[in-house]
């Protein structure tokens, strides 16, 4: 229950998506965000969803993955269209209520909204499922070593980032233990009043912390048995390649872009 | 040569001594065993040689450099360490990732990283979980990882905290075979810490703590004979060993040469027939 992540976990198949180097991935997926804002009318919001299945296809990833890294946020679409719906006004009205109206303006507003949402989430999910935490983590060092020059700590930051990542999984293991653990001693997590139930979670939350301190402070002592001294002074064991393809696929968002602002003078 | 002169030393948290007054010299290509029973000491003198604790009394030289904070990370890029628990060394988010980690951090160039990286899981037997997470390995396999993260830094010595306490009795004679070969081929000196008298049949030398203190060291027969002082520091002879006892006290003549439970089998067998 704890793994799921949102937008959905790492799936290790292989495809021209999978393969592509992930500082691109990364980049391409923050540009299409951004772009999806742009669009205006029917037809560029078509537009965009055809680019965007056109690309879920070709991660050879199983629709439903799609739909898991939807569902932990859907609530909070329907909300935002609603609101947009009953909130807007303008064009015909066919319902109205107090402040409240449904008009045929506040339906496409809602559509759109919807829209937008859909497709933000869809291309994120597209990262996220093709690339591996790890990978995104060397994405974000290698794009953020301009900063080195006004002295981030870029290393340091990427190296905590995939130690958390590499831990993550550990702690969610340990904290299923120490749940079995009070529950052998008849501690009910699953019932009671909420406050019983927040209270519950005090005795696992502090065991957990404990062991995290303890396994920090062992791991401090196996880095530096093993040279860690931090800094630059560091070769690389995983380099990431820029290859033919991501220039391909660069030269792709850029043709969409082009799409898009000409569909916007419809 | 590891030299550790007078070491006093209690944990900033706690008053009592967990080594006291401690000195031993390990000579170089020497295989010792470090044994005795729980919170005797052990990991706190190899942390102290590997200048991974401060605060302690006396003094510890490796390869005739005095451990001090400017000679600590040369005398550490000799040392190979491998603690005791396996979840808690590993680094890197893959295996492969975790055995670079310590060549990464003595700024190998990437193509020889790479091959070493190789070589180092092959040996321990663990090339096809190279791309696995440590999540999904098991505690056995996690230390093997941890020994190919060790092994490929080439160290001249190598600690090992009950490295091997995860591992199945073949996997065990499995890693202390490997341990063998390489040091004859790399010349290593090793410093083993163990529970298990029987794992110490292969060292030279076999060092017994308690109390922070050694309290006999010898050859691993010698040891063995004498069993008194083996209980008496909260140990258990080898099986083989015990045996060996009872078959004495039953009036029958038994060689003086250690025997691991293979051996004994066959020897009864002669015997028998
Ligand atoms: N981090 C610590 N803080 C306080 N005391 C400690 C700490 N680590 C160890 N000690 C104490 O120091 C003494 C020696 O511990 P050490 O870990 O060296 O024992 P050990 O021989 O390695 O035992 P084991 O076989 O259980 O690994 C013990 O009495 C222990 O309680
Ligand atoms: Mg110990």
């Amino acid at each position: 229950m704890f793994t799921k992540v949102i937008f959905g976990r790492y799936v290790p198949i292989d495809s021209v998506i999978h393969r592509l180097d992930p500082r691109s991935k990364l980049v391409l997926s923050l540009y299409f965000i951004v772009l999806v804002f742009f669009a205006n009318n029917w037809q560029s919001y078509a537009f965009l969803a055809a680019t965007t299945l056109a690309t879920i296809l070709l991660t050879k990833v199983q629709l439903k993955f799609f739909w898991e890294g939807i569902r932990p946020l859907i609530f909070i679409i329907i909300l935002t269209v609603l609101l947009q719906i009953v909130f807007s006004a303008g064009g015909t009205v066919y319902w109205h209520w107090g402040i409240f109206s449904i008009t045929s303006m506040g339906l496409v507003n809602g559509v759109y909204v919807f829209m937008r949402f859909f497709l933000i989430i869809c291309m994120s999910t597209v990262l996220t499922l093709t690339t591996p935490p790890l990978l995104i983590a060397d994405a974000v060092e290698s794009l953020m070593k301009p900063l080195l020059k006004i002295k981030v700590p870029v290393y340091e930051i990427a190296l905590m980032l995939s130690i958390a990542l590499r831990f993550i999984p550990t702690l969610m293991d340990e904290t299923q233990k120490i749940m079995n653990a009070q529950r052998a001693r008849g501690v009910n997590f699953s019932s009671g009043s909420l406050i019983k139930r927040v209270k519950s979670i005090v005795p696992i939350l502090i065991p957990l912390f404990i062991s995290a301190f303890n396994r920090a402070e062992d791991l401090a002592t196996a880095m530096e048995s093993r040279g860690y001294r931090g800094g630059d002074h560091r070769s690389k064991f995983r380099i990431l390649k820029w290859r033919g393809a991501d220039t391909i696929a660069c030269v792709g968002m850029a043709a969409i872009t082009a799409g898009l602002f000409l569909l916007r003078l419809l | 040569m590891i030299e550790v002169k007078n070491i006093t030393y209690s944990y900033p948290n706690s008053d009592s001594k967990a080594l006291n007054d401690l000195s031993v010299t390990i000579q170089d290509q020497q295989w010792i065993a470090l044994v005795g029973h729980n919170g005797s000491g052990k990991s706190t003198i190899a942390r102290v040689i590997d200048g991974l604790v401060e605060g302690y009394q006396g003094e510890v030289t490796v390869n005739g450099m005095p451990l001090n904070d400017d000679t600590v990370w040369d005398i550490r890029d000799q040392i190979g360490f491998v603690f005791q628990n396996p979840d808690n060394q590993f680094v890197g988010a893959t295996v492969q990732d975790d055995v670079a980690f310590g060549l990464e951090n003595r700024n190998v160039p990437r193509p020889e990283m790479v091959e070493r990286v190789q070589q180092a899981l092959e040996v321990v037997g663990m090339s096809e979980f190279a791309t696995r997470e440590p999540s999904s390995l098991s505690g056995g396999q996690k230390q093997r990882v941890a020994l190919a993260g060790a092994i490929a830094l080439q160290p001249k010595i190598l600690i090992l905290d009950e490295a091997t306490s995860m591992l199945d009795p073949q996997g065990r004679q499995e890693m202390l075979e490997i341990l063998k070969q390489m040091k004859q081929r790399f010349e290593l000196t090793i410093i083993m810490i163990t529970h298990d008298l029987s794992e110490t049949a292969m060292a030279d030398r076999v060092l017994l703590m308690n109390h922070g203190q050694l309290v006999a060291d010898a050859q691993p027969e010698k040891l063995f004979a004498r069993t008194q002082v083996i209980k008496d520091n909260g140990l258990e002879l080898p099986y083989s060993e015990q045996l060996k006892e009872q078959l004495a006290v039953a009036g029958i003549d038994l060689p003086r040469e250690y025997m691991n439970e293979d051996r004994m089998v066959e020897w009864l067998w002669d015997k028998l027939n």
